[in-house]
């Protein structure tokens, strides 16, 4: 056996190999613990379903229906939340359905103040985050003015495009991506005022349709032309054509469907129903 | 008194509240929205309180644990103790359900928090009733002439030397006469309380009514003799018999409302009072069979007792008492906890602890998992502070903004191998994003899209800014744009000051003309001259405009001063004359720090009902990435940046866009 240089620390003798060996544990086992410790949290929960809308229209009173049963009040929220939910929660309390999904799945509810709207468009633009369905609720009982047509599509507008985005990207990435479903909630259908779910369907489409005639005239973004991946999808749906139908924004990975429901009366069974298959695919 | 007591996540779930009077939802999400989102605090409040109806709402945060406590009361009612509240009922509601509330995600948990609750609620008002109970009794004899307590209440407040009043040294011996029966003297102590018990056993007849004999009896009294004498009509012997009935018990029931307010504020109503009553009376008996087994007296508030305020009371006695000390050792360990956690960051303990503990802090400052104080971020905030003021973000912008990081970071964990640096940078840019985000729909071709089909009437766009900043450039790129997508625009010239700026239009109008002929706009310049008043000419546009069908009428307006009150009130009549759709300012990226007092004045100058709609940002082009005035505009006053001049030609007009602002600010 070779003779191994040794030191004398603090009185012992410790030879070279020795000391590099316990040099390098006191140096890598403190990351191999933090990345062992901090990756259960790195991917974000899978089967996720986002509740994203306009702010007062019920996102919040639905999951907490969901995960309750009963309607418990609520303000507005600043920050989001993700629940996990098991199957049972989207069955009928009364019946025993069976062929409902027995994996837990989670929902994902945004805040829908204006300022705060990136956190529900990151959600879906981000490849890697699971969602495997949108919940778009609405309050169907003010969509009677303008303002609060404008400010619904608006926001609707901004989600189907990031939706666009995400499956661009996952289908580049991948040979066959499924279109991510989205459901529009009309809440509140227990109100005189309430819009019919067609009407609403309809209203929408042509806000819709009439948003992107103006995006498209309108002016440049400042920056635009600067990084030009960004900028590159900026129309929602068909190029030729300004007229935006459910039908016509398959083809770019949305699965629109419109019901009515209300969170107060406790008519949310279209609604979940319209979940569970979502998790079934 | 507290009107509503909520405690709300942040993910927006009420967790618990407790309601004494209706009030509105909207109240309390207006400010979450106002105050918590859009961070516009109202003048004056410096963060502290919100005032919304006739509401104020006061709150404070748990970050930790993502909780808000708010308490809304009534504007008039001044309560000194709202703060100690609802400091109290959060250390209380964080150390019971704290880490339940961690486990369920910000979602519903169960939680019976209604008896801590009245119980702090309680003692405070307990120990605010030193100097409350005289208020109540003071109002209750000014009551009759002032025909309104509130004023009472509020004027109480600054209360140093109370008007020599007839009543208030009546209530002062009496007060005292009631006290002395507390102690064992029994046959002094017989003499009220058998008086007392007539008069309540009689009052079950109708609250409302004794209530109201109560508050006139005490108005009365001064003033009877003369009233009788004065009223010296049939009625007055009825009156007079009832009043000598009443005689009694009206002194009486004042005298027991007096003990009651000793102990709490009592509503302005009633019924409340009459509540207090009742059990006052209880609670008197309870402390006699405790102190002194007097059988004599035993059974008549027994009678009483019978009633169900009574066992009621001695349950919410008894339940207080476990409470009380169930609390204060909740809020004790609070405190504690709370010290310790100071001492041990300060005083460096033993030594091998100082050093385990060093090194595992050192170590966290690179692994991550750090829970953040104020020291820890000091540093990274101070650095991001001089990068924004670099980016040319007027201080008090800078300061604010970063204050406000600050307070949102305190109590957050870094991530694996995340620096408080980078965790930093990263909620500026979050906040920063905030900011620049819009609240409405900026979509200007929409927006006249659907007045034309709704109301049939021309869009008017006013245009108003400092001197030279390039009101008249900006107003003709926007009117460039306009032509373009084949609108009937109208350029009204209401800069009828400076002379030149009505060629200056001249020449754009005909430079536009020949430029869109094209595409098929239609241009037209509508001109009076000069010394003429701006608003008149502004107001003959767009009724021109209206006649002759026009799309969108382009108002210019002369440069003004912000800090000049003479020109700047002129703006008022415009407004109203005018009435624009949209009042855009135009700012110069260039101007540093007064940009934050522009933006206010601008927008003050309008009257109460009217404010400006956007922003324009001139001159980008100048500043490279130095766009701090955006920031420091749009968080001055919270109203978006519509658009941005970035060059000399007509195109040369973009919309903002938030994430490349960001990106830039952030560089």
């Amino acid at each position: 056996m070779a003779t191994l240089p040794t030191f004398e620390i603090l009185g012992f003798p410790v030879s070279l190999p020795i000391l590099i060996i316990s040099l390098l544990a006191v140096v890598i086992i403190p990351i191999v613990l933090g990345t062992l410790f901090s990756s259960g949290k790195k991917p974000g929960p899978s089967s996720v379903i986002l509740l994203a809308g306009p702010r007062d229209a019920g996102k919040t009173s639905l999951l907490l229906y969901l995960q309750e049963k009963t309607l418990i009040p609520t303000q507005t929220s600043t920050t989001p939340a993700t629940v996990k939910l098991p199957p049972s929660a989207l069955s009928p309390a009364d019946s025993q359905d069976d062929s409902a999904p027995t994996k837990p799945f989670h929902i994902r509810d945004t805040p829908g103040h204006p300022k705060l709207r990136s956190t529900a468009l990151d959600t879906i633009i981000q490849p890697t985050e699971s969602c495997i369905g949108v919940v778009y609720v609405l309050d169907s009982a003010v969509l009677s003015t303008q303002a609060r047509i404008t400010d619904t599509a608006e926001y609707l507008y901004e989600l189907l495009l990031a939706i666009q985005k995400r499956y661009a990207v996952l289908s580049e990435s991948t040979t066959s991506t499924e279109p991510i479903p989205l459901l529009i909630a009309c809440n509140k259908n227990d109100l005189f005022t309430a819009l019919p779910s067609t009407k609403i369907s309809n209203l929408l489409q042509t806000e819709l349709s009439r948003m992107k005639e103006t995006k498209r005239k309108g002016l440049l973004n400042a920056g635009a032309g600067e990084n030009d991946d960004e900028d590159m999808d900026h129309v929602l749906g068909d190029e030729t054509s300004d007229q935006i139908t459910w039908d016509g924004l398959k083809e770019f990975g949305v699965e629109i469907s419109v019901q009515s429901g209300s969170v107060k009366s406790g008519a949310v069974d279209g609604w979940t129903s319209w979940m569970s298959a979502c998790l079934d695919a | 008194m507290l009107d509503l007591f909520e405690v709300i996540t942040t993910s927006g779930v009420v967790l618990w509240s407790k309601s004494y009077a209706p009030v509105k939802s909207s109240v309390i999400n207006s400010l979450i929205s106002d105050v918590f989102i859009e961070e516009r605090n109202q003048p004056g409040s410096d963060g502290k309180w919100f005032k919304k109806d006739s509401y104020t709402l006061k709150w404070t945060l748990a970050a930790d644990v993502g909780l808000v406590f708010v308490a809304v009361y009534q504007s008039l009612l001044h309560l000194t103790w709202i703060d100690e509240l609802l400091d109290q009922v959060k250390k209380l509601f964080v150390a019971l359900y704290g880490e339940k509330i961690k486990t369920s995600a910000g979602t519903k948990i169960q939680c019976h928090f209604d008896q801590y609750f009245e119980a702090s609620l309680r003692s405070l008002e307990r120990r605010a009733g030193g100097a409350a109970a005289i208020r109540p009794v003071n109002a209750s004899i000014e009551d009759p002439n002032s025909d309104g307590n509130s004023g009472g209440f509020s004027d109480g407040d600054e209360w140093s030397a109370p008007p020599p009043m007839p009543g208030v040294n009546n209530t002062g011996r009496m007060n005292a006469q009631h006290h002395t029966p507390q102690t064992p003297y029994s046959s002094e102590k017989s003499n009220p309380l058998i008086e007392i018990t007539p008069s309540a056993a009689s009052s079950p007849v109708s609250s409302a009514e004794t209530a109201q004999a109560l508050l006139q009896a005490s108005g009365r009294r001064p003033g009877r003799p003369r009233r009788n004498r004065k009223s010296a009509g049939p009625s007055s012997a009825s009156s007079a018999h009832a009043s000598s009935g009443e005689e009694r018990s009206p002194a009486r029931l004042s005298n027991k409302s007096k003990r009651g307010k000793e102990m709490r504020i009592w509503g302005e109503d009633g019924i409340a009072a009459d509540a207090g009553d009742d059990q006052k009376l209880d609670y008197s008996a309870g402390i006699s069979t405790d102190e002194e087994q007097d059988d004599s007296l035993r059974p008549k508030p027994e009678a009483i007792d019978q009633d169900t305020w009574g066992t009621r009371t001695n349950k919410g006695d008894f339940l207080l008492k476990d409470l009380d000390y169930e609390i204060d050792g909740i809020l004790k360990q609070a405190n504690k906890a709370e010290n310790s956690g100071e001492t041990s960051k300060k005083g460096s303990g033993g030594l091998a602890g100082g050093l385990v503990g060093g090194a595992m802090g050192y170590l966290r400052n690179f692994v991550g998992g750090k829970t953040l104080t104020k020291e820890d971020t000091e540093k990274a905030i101070s650095g991001v502070m001089t990068h924004l003021l670099e980016k040319n973000v007027a201080r008090e912008a800078a300061v604010q903004i970063c204050d406000s990081v600050q307070t949102s970071l305190i109590g957050q964990k870094t991530g694996s191998f995340q620096s408080i640096e980078s965790l930093v940078k990263l909620a500026m840019e979050d906040a920063l994003r905030k900011i620049l985000t819009p609240t409405t729909s900026l979509d200007l071709l929409r927006e006249i899209g659907q007045v034309r089909e709704a109301e049939a009437r021309p869009y008017v766009i006013s245009i108003v800014g400092v001197n030279g900043v390039g009101k008249s450039t900006n107003l003709s790129k926007i009117c460039f744009f306009l032509l373009q997508n084949k609108l009937k625009v109208l350029i009204a010239a209401c800069d009828t000051f400076r002379s030149g700026a009505v060629e200056q239009l001249r020449v754009h109008a005909r430079n536009l003309k020949e430029l869109s002929e094209r595409e098929g706009g239609v241009v037209e310049l509508y001109e009076k001259g000069y010394g003429k008043d701006a608003a008149n000419i502004a107001k003959d546009a767009v009724s021109y405009a209206d006649t002759q069908g026009f799309d969108v009428v382009l108002i210019d307006t002369a440069g003004r001063r912000h800090n000049d009150q003479r020109l700047m009130s002129s703006l008022e009549k415009f407004a109203k004359f005018a009435n624009p759709d949209k009042i855009l300012m135009v700012g110069e990226a260039l101007v540093g720090s007064d940009s934050v007092q522009q933006a206010r004045n601008f927008n003050a100058a309008f009257g109460k009902e009217r404010k400006l709609d956007g922003f324009i940002i001139s001159k980008c082009d100048t500043v490279g990435d130095m766009v701090g005035t955006l920031i420091s505009m749009v968080f001055a006053t919270g109203i978006p940046v519509v658009f941005l001049g970035v060059g000399q030609n007509y195109t040369d007009l973009r919309t903002l866009n938030v994430k490349w602002a960001v990106g830039l600010l952030m560089s």
